[in-house]
């Protein structure tokens, strides 16, 4: 392998979290990492929030995000940082008796208007964004990033991406067209039709109704650098490992061992419910 | 073990690590005005040493030489996350050409541009080679440019009937000079840099 290709597994960093179980409601053990691959920054950004404390995320719920900076443009760690700032903002100031799915969207709106005033729509980030609250999961996603859930064995990608590709895809589809997939391979099929920071920004996937966690589910939220490197069976088996330790351990292991010639930053949050 | 959650929300142990290693690795803070947000407290530097796996199985993690990533962004646009915009979309200059010297297509050239190539049967491919039908449809091989160091490779795909390099198969993305031969599924093609030692579009003519 030559030298030029290999990953900077120096900044693959993980760590993971088990805070002190509640009685009835689920526990969360924690685990992040991230790493730059083989680019010359680290554009992604990630953020956990009450990781630590149990009581606040009984009160006001657990955070967390990854935001993927887009490079090629105008800086991509200015626009991912201050989408994570502002959703941080947001998350803390949210009114708990009020209906958290649309407080969420509209938390990706505004860190969408800020990203845009700081940047001017040359650039900006994707955006997964989930709350746990009394054991149910709000999300929001702009862009390409995923969002996965590991139950009962199986791995589901929760959220749609906002991708060329797949915006032909949902055309064709309501166009009565039966062979969407014709549209894969287009060269810029994987460019973002929608991203915090775009001018006009009007979509956004999320939850209409929360989804319930149960007792052994796994999410994941992660950059593309995770989620279109490794495949959906190579996902699930890392998410099934016991603990969330070995879950990124086993993750970061095996984006360095696909040997990327031009491996993007890749940052993964990962998430195991406990009853 | 001493996990701690930073002021920006990144999990880390601080029995580890003097402050936080993700914070490190933005080149920039962004401030807000609210008391709480937590940005824009300046982290201090870190000296980081191995991170050894928390776990049972006992393995050290790759040396953390934690590189501070301030490099200018000019360079290496390949496969990085880059939105739709239509000032980017008609402006990717040829770098070289592929030149089907055997199979179905023999005589035809194919530009390869600055960009990691996708080379396929399928209409999506930015180098498309119809009538070979032993090629794969979507990304049999990709060529790719790299504008920064100015090489060119080839890159294996999803091809089943085989990618060779002057008759070498090729596993890995393999460097690609002139008149090297490429061959895949019935067809072969000889590779002809146009972005070269002579000549770059960042340079112009040497
Ligand atoms: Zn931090």
């Amino acid at each position: 392998m030559p030298d030029s290709t290999q990953i900077n597994a120096a900044n693959g960093k993980y760590l993971a979290l088990t805070p002190k179980p509640t009685e009835r409601l689920l526990s969360y053990r924690i685990g992040n990492l991230q790493g730059i691959g083989s680019r010359a920054r680290q554009e992604d950004s990630f953020t956990v929030m009450n990781s630590m404390d149990v009581t606040a995320i009984k009160e006001k719920g657990f955070f967390f995000s990854v935001c993927d900076g887009m490079g090629g443009m105008k800086d991509g760690k200015l626009a991912s940082e201050t989408a994570i700032a502002s959703l941080r903002q947001s998350f803390a100031a949210m009114d708990r008796s009020r209906d958290l799915s649309a407080q969420l969207v509209e938390s990706a709106y505004t860190a969408s208007e800020k990203v845009e005033e700081l940047i001017g729509g040359d650039g900006g980030s994707t955006l997964i964004a989930c709350i746990l609250f009394e054991g149910k999961l709000y999300y929001v996603s702009v862009g390409d990033s995923f969002l996965f859930l590991y139950r009962n064995k199986e791995l589901v990608m929760l959220n749609a991406e906002h991708t060329l590709l797949h915006d032909r895809e949902i055309e064709a589809i309501e166009d009565g067209d039966v062979n969407p997939l014709q549209f894969e391979g287009l060269p810029e099929a994987t460019a973002l039709t929608g991203f915090l920071g775009m001018i006009g920004l009007d979509k956004t996937d999320s939850t209409v109704k929360p989804i319930t966690l149960h007792n052994g589910d796994v999410l994941m939220a992660c950059s593309d650098g995770v989620g279109g490197v490794l495949s959906e069976e190579e996902i699930k088996q890392s998410l099934e490992l016991s603990d969330v330790n070995h879950m990124c351990f086993d993750l970061e292991q095996k984006v360095i061992a696909h040997h990327r010639p031009h491996q993007d930053n890749f940052t993964a949050v990962v998430v195991q419910c406990i009853r | 073990m001493a996990l701690t959650e930073c002021a920006n929300g990144h999990l880390y142990d601080s029995a580890q690590y003097a402050s936080c290693p993700y914070c490190n690795g933005g080149v920039n803070r962004v401030e807000f005005s609210s008391p709480d947000s937590g940005i824009g407290k300046t982290v201090g530097a870190s000296s980081v040493v191995n991170q050894s796996y928390p776990g049972e199985i006992g393995a050290t993690v790759a040396p953390a030489s934690y590189q501070a990533a301030s490099k200018p962004a000019e360079e290496e646009d390949i496969g990085k996350t880059v939105a739709v915009m239509k000032k980017d979309m008609d402006l990717e200059p040829v770098v070289g050409w592929i030149v089907c010297i055997e199979g179905s297509e023999r005589g035809k050239d194919y530009k390869v541009l600055a960009k990691n190539n996708t080379v396929g049967r399928g209409e999506g491919n930015d180098i498309v080679i119809k009538k070979d039908s032993t090629i794969s449809r979507q990304s049999h091989a990709r060529i790719a440019y790299d504008v920064k160091h100015n090489t060119f490779h080839l890159i294996p795909g999803e091809g089943t009937n085989g990618l060779y390099l002057n008759d070498n198969p090729v596993y890995v993305p393999t460097p690609m000079n002139a008149f090297d031969l490429i061959e895949m599924g019935e067809s072969k093609f000889l590779f002809i840099p146009f972005c070269g030692e002579k000549f770059t579009w960042q340079n112009g003519l040497q």
